[in-house]
């Protein structure tokens, strides 16, 4: 066999590989053709369509996509080729081509037997074609890819000039191998539209005469349609008099055009995929920008904790929170809400952000800060035709009060640890950026240890629920109620995950902000909050976690007996399975409370906000042996297994389970 | 859970639960007595030994199986339980209802002169 068929086997296989991945053999008369891929076993329809000269295109078997071109019957060579790759990206075009090629370079070859000028200029268009393909791969630009496609095209045709015209979404683009302009580009266009192959100068002279297009009176002219991106298109090749076309070059020319519309493809698509990635890098930086705002720690003030928290419904928000500390030791805090999302309210949160520190957050009284604020951003929130809530919260060491003003933003909550109470405050003044001259006081606000302030953004108590139910003050009130022992930030987190929890699988809509303060000392208990949805599966974690917070405890200097963890674990599956299938009946929601370990006790406080749970009197009398009833064991077991097992119908519609185990008194063993 | 079947004739049939007979499991236990007595057997030992777990689901299950039996007048009894399950018939005073044996062959042995 011919040496230059090894090389071509090799070429194309290294082409194949570069674009797809795959490999490619070649066959000439059944025989492999040495220099290609070691032939792999073909599965069986593959083998087949080898044997039978029949073409078989993207068949899916054995983890690849498999190709078998058919020997062109116009030539003599019986070249087939067969290729696998791991995915079709309309991949057959090019193989058809390349085995038509292949054909006639072996026809030439038998006929001539030897490297005539003919071959020559086969073999210069196979790799003309070999090289077609990689320019897909080097320019990421559409035009830049044309210019390499005609320039290419002239140097291996040499003819006098090549004309690619397409059509963009701003009008007809042309391209020349010369570099001269095209008059009437869409005259050229028009002469082939309809046409399914390459067009000789007879044909098109009438078209391009009457348009008054120069290429009339080319000396030779061969033109094919395109398909473009933004629709059809034309691909010329020109040459003068004395050099006419023939059939040859209307081959190449059709292959070509072929190859072109499946380039122009690939650039286009990748030219979106580069600019959907481009803005996708530009959102990272700027949801990394916008972190960065945020304060990097909270201030530290004796007897307080501050936590917070920040989650844009998009990359990036329109949310915002800032904290700094006072030159008296206590702290100012701010959270914001530019109106609208995304990217628009996010470039608004760094103007508050510089206004807040630059300007405000020196004034000592929260009226004043918002008054700075709201006099130095109005002209660019008038501008922008937009404004923003904000509350600013000014804290002082061991004060017995708070002053808070708040720009047309939500309530701020306010827990009184003392009698286990929320109260809601509300907003001072309008947004910012309604009225230039906007007045904004500020209230003082009795404060005593145990006592949070939280605040939020419109985010948490608007967030929807399956069934279009609002979180709303209740959720939060119903969360901070049930974790309030835990630290800020173990509550911020209960919050979120309350907030999680409501909106089950439900996309986040909109940004949400907190910021939470507690005033005392922590409690020397350790306390873990938890919020479950109503579901066995999350049971199963909770009774983990107690396990494992249990019995991780010391209780009067001694670990926990396994007994007693086993025990109190139980009960708290019994009741947590009760609120399960009684108070939701089975049909979900939200379970929310706290485990409390201390030196000589276990305790759970759970809240459900289901139906009252009112068990028949039965329950409570001793189990007649000779009847025992069938249903019922769990409440039993509970009360058996616990010191203390108190259920209680709060007024606002919720059920509070409390258990307590002691550490000495064990029920049996 | 999976449960274990040793059925013999002229001898009470082993009813072997093995795991945790919880809210996710007992169902099957349930179903697997109700059965047992459907198909007219007499005497059903419930054999605890390989039962790690058992809450209130568990407990019903039993109790369930249990009357289910009587009704054909058959009976059942449990063996081998781990402390957890004794703990938890004991204080729901299901130990005054079926009688527990130590082992299977005490259970063989006294089970059908027992109520």
């Amino acid at each position: 066999m011919e040496r230059w068929l090894g090389d071509s086997a090799h070429l194309l296989g290294e082409a194949w590989a570069g674009l797809t991945a795959g490999a490619l053999a070649i066959y000439v008369q059944g025989a492999l053709v040495p220099g290609g891929a070691t032939r792999p076993s073909y599965p069986p329809p593959v083998r087949r369509a080898l044997e039978d000269h029949s073409p078989l295109e993207a068949l899916r078997a054995s983890r690849r996509i498999w190709w078998v071109t058919a020997p062109d019957p116009a030539a003599g060579g019986g070249v087939q080729i067969v290729a696998w790759a791991a995915e079709d990206r309309g991949w057959g075009t090019l193989l058809r081509t390349w085995s038509v090629m292949l054909s006639h370079l072996v026809d030439v070859s038998s006929t001539a037997a030897g490297l005539t000028s003919e071959l020559i200029n086969a073999w210069d268009r196979l790799t003309f074609l070999y090289d077609l393909a990689k320019i897909a791969g080097q320019h990421s630009d559409l035009g830049e890819t044309l210019e390499a496609v005609v320039r290419l095209l002239a140097r291996v045709v040499s003819v006098q000039d090549v004309v690619l015209v397409v059509a963009r979404p701003d009008g007809f683009a042309s391209f020349t191998s010369t570099g001269k302009e095209v008059p009437l580009p869409e005259v050229l266009v028009e002469s082939v539209t309809g046409a399914k192959r390459p067009l000789a100068l007879e044909e098109v002279r009438p078209a391009l005469e009457r348009a008054g297009s120069p290429l009339a009176w080319s000396g030779d002219l061969l033109v094919t349609p395109l398909q473009g991106p933004g629709g059809p298109g034309a691909l010329a090749l020109v040459n003068p008099p004395t050099d006419r076309f023939d059939a040859h070059d209307v081959q190449l020319l059709a292959s070509v055009a072929e190859q072109v519309n499946a380039l122009i493809d690939a650039a286009e698509t990748r030219a979106e995929r580069e600019k959907n990635q481009r803005l996708e890098h530009e959102l990272e930086i700027a949801a990394h920008l916008q972190s960065r705002l945020l304060p990097l720690r909270l201030p530290e003030v004796p007897n307080m904790k501050a936590a917070a928290f920040l989650r844009p419904a998009r990359r990036v928000g329109g949310d915002f929170y800032d904290a700094v500390t006072s030159e008296t030791g206590g702290m100012l805090l701010l959270l914001a809400d530019v109106a609208g999302k995304g990217m628009p309210a996010a470039l608004l949160t760094a103007l508050v952000h510089a206004v807040f520190i630059s300007e405000a957050a020196d004034r000592t009284d929260p009226g004043d800060v918002l008054q700075v604020m709201n006099r130095r951003m109005f002209p660019d929130l008038d501008r922008a035709e937009t404004f923003i809530t904000a509350v600013v919260l000014r804290l002082e060491p061991h004060a017995s009060t708070f002053a808070y003003a708040s720009a047309g933003h939500v309530d701020v909550a306010v827990w009184r640890g003392a009698e286990e109470r929320i109260e809601f405050l509300p907003a001072s003044g309008l947004p910012l950026g309604v009225e230039p001259d906007a007045v904004f006081r500020a209230r003082s606000v009795p404060l005593q240890a145990g006592d949070e302030v939280i605040l939020y953004s419109d985010g948490v108590t608007e967030a929807e629920g399956p069934n279009g139910a609002l979180f709303g003050s209740e959720g939060l009130s119903a969360i901070i109620s049930a974790t309030f022992p835990a630290s800020a930030a173990e509550q911020i987190q209960a919050i979120v995950d309350g907030l999680d929890v409501h909106r089950a699988d439900r996309p986040l809509r909109d940004d949400v902000a907190l910021l939470l303060v507690k005033v005392g000392d922590e409690s020397g208990d350790s306390v873990h909050p938890f919020v479950l949805p109503a579901r066995r599966a999350s049971v199963v974690d909770l009774l983990e976690r107690a396990r494992q917070a249990i019995g991780g405890h010391s209780f009067g200097g001694k670990p926990a007996e396994p007994y007693f963890v086993d025990e109190f674990v139980l009960a708290l599956s019994e009741i947590v399975t009760n609120q399960i299938q009684h108070a939701y009946l089975g049909q979900g929601g939200r379970i929310e409370g706290r485990l409390t370990i201390s030196s000589d006790q276990v305790g759970a406080d759970l809240f459900d906000h289901g139906v009252l749970f009112d068990p028949p009197d039965s329950d409570r009398l001793p189990v007649d042996p000779a009847n025992p009833p069938e249903r019922g064991y769990g409440l039993r077991l509970a009360r058996a297994l616990l010191d203390e097992c108190g259920y209680t119908r709060i007024g606002d519609g919720r059920n509070h389970w409390r258990l307590v185990k002691r550490a000495k008194g064990a029920t049996t063993l | 859970m999976r449960i274990d079947l040793d059925r013999q004739k002229g001898s009470p049939s082993v009813v072997r639960p093995v795991g945790s007979v919880d809210v996710d499991t007992a169902s099957m236990l349930r179903d697997t007595l109700r059965q047992m007595a459907e198909e007219g057997a007499e005497s059903v030992i419930v054999d605890l030994g390989e039962v790690e777990f058992i809450d209130s689901s568990g407990l019903s299950a039993l109790v369930s199986g249990l009357k289910a039996l009587r009704s054909k007048g058959g009976m059942l009894s449990l063996t081998r339980p781990h402390p957890q399950a004794l703990t938890a018939l004991r204080l729901t005073m299901l130990d005054r209802v079926f009688p527990i044996f130590p082992t299977i062959e005490e259970a063989v042995k006294q089970g059908p002169s027992l109520p």
